[in-house]
């Protein structure tokens, strides 16, 4: 009987050292494994044909931005309980991902249909806590731009900021590291390189090219000069 | 005496290392229920992260469990 114990022991101990060892080695090659070389771009999504990244035409206030993913911060602020600042792993590695394909209409008459991926603004404004008094979303960008959307539409969508477009991180040309996908509104409400969402109850902001004749609304639907 | 505290010990441990097994691996394919359910607190993100480092711990304890429970080795 004695022996028998001492044999289970012997045993038990032996596998706790083998399952100790391969957690070990486990832990240790995290990170070690091959190294993951950029995706392809896909051109087709579940039947869908794609537009290319390549697609779209330059039309940024002004030109190319270079964000540094290691410096970036994305700001949550205005009427929120909780401001909140993000880096960009934090903001991928947070919130859950998503994955939609939306075509962007541009008001000079081209469009482009991407499959985007990236967090729903919605899951960052209810982490912020947004305030009752609350109505429009204003998004900020690197370079100046900005422009706002009602917060009814992104509460009742699942609008993204997204990080990569056909499988493939943002290009520094697409809005690296986030852009907004404002779907079924024009193109000048796609915001790039968004820095700053500011939560506001002003729900006649006017951004960038709202200030300069451009509907507040943007909906694809609606002409996007302001008629008043 | 000590024998049985251990066991206990080890039970209790199994118990609670094999609800934060499951629980995280629903955290991994039902983010929403799961984040729901726990108030915010196990995200999608911090699920993986878990389920992942769980395993080495549970074996073990799963073995001194198996220990503890078999007949064969008991007093």
């Amino acid at each position: 009987m004695r022996r028998g114990r001492r044999t289970g022991q012997i045993i038990v101990i032996l596998l706790i050292g083998a399952i100790a060892v391969l957690y070990a080695l486990d832990l240790a090659g995290d990170g070690q494994g091959a190294t993951e070389l950029a995706p392809a771009e896909v051109r087709e999504y579940q039947g869908e044909r794609l537009s290319s990244i390549t697609d779209f035409r330059e039309n940024s206030i002004r030109g190319l931005q270079h964000v540094n993913a290691s410096t970036y911060t994305l700001t949550v602020d205005g009427l929120v309980e909780n401001r909140g600042e993000y880096s960009y792993d934090t903001l991928i590695e947070r919130f859950p991902h998503y994955r939609k394909v939306v075509t962007l209409y541009c008001v000079e008459g081209w469009d482009v249909t991407i499959l985007w991926e990236g967090v729903r603004v919605r899951d960052l404004l209810e982490e912020a806590g947004v305030k009752p008094e609350a109505n429009t979303v204003i998004f900020y960008a690197e370079d100046g731009y900005s422009s706002s959307l009602p917060l009814a539409y992104i509460g009742d969508r699942d609008i993204l900021l997204a990080y990569a477009m056909n499988n493939v991180t943002l290009p520094a040309e697409r809005g690296f590291p986030f852009q907004l996908v404002a779907e079924d509104r024009w193109g000048y409400k796609w915001v790039k390189w968004v820095t700053r969402i500011e939560v506001s109850d002003d729900e006649n902001y006017r951004g960038y090219w709202e200030s300069r004749g451009y509907a507040n609304n943007g909906s694809i639907d609606r002409s996007f000069f302001d008629r008043g | 005496m000590v024998r049985f505290t251990c066991r206990k010990l080890v039970a209790r441990t199994l118990l609670v290392l094999t609800l934060l097994f499951v629980i995280s691996g629903f955290g991994i394919t039902e983010p929403w229920l799961v984040r729901s359910l726990t108030f915010g607190l196990l995200d999608k993100a911090l699920s993986q992260q878990i389920h992942f480092l769980l395993w080495g711990p549970f074996l073990i304890v799963l073995v001194l469990h198996l220990y503890y429970s078999c007949g064969v080795f008991r007093r």
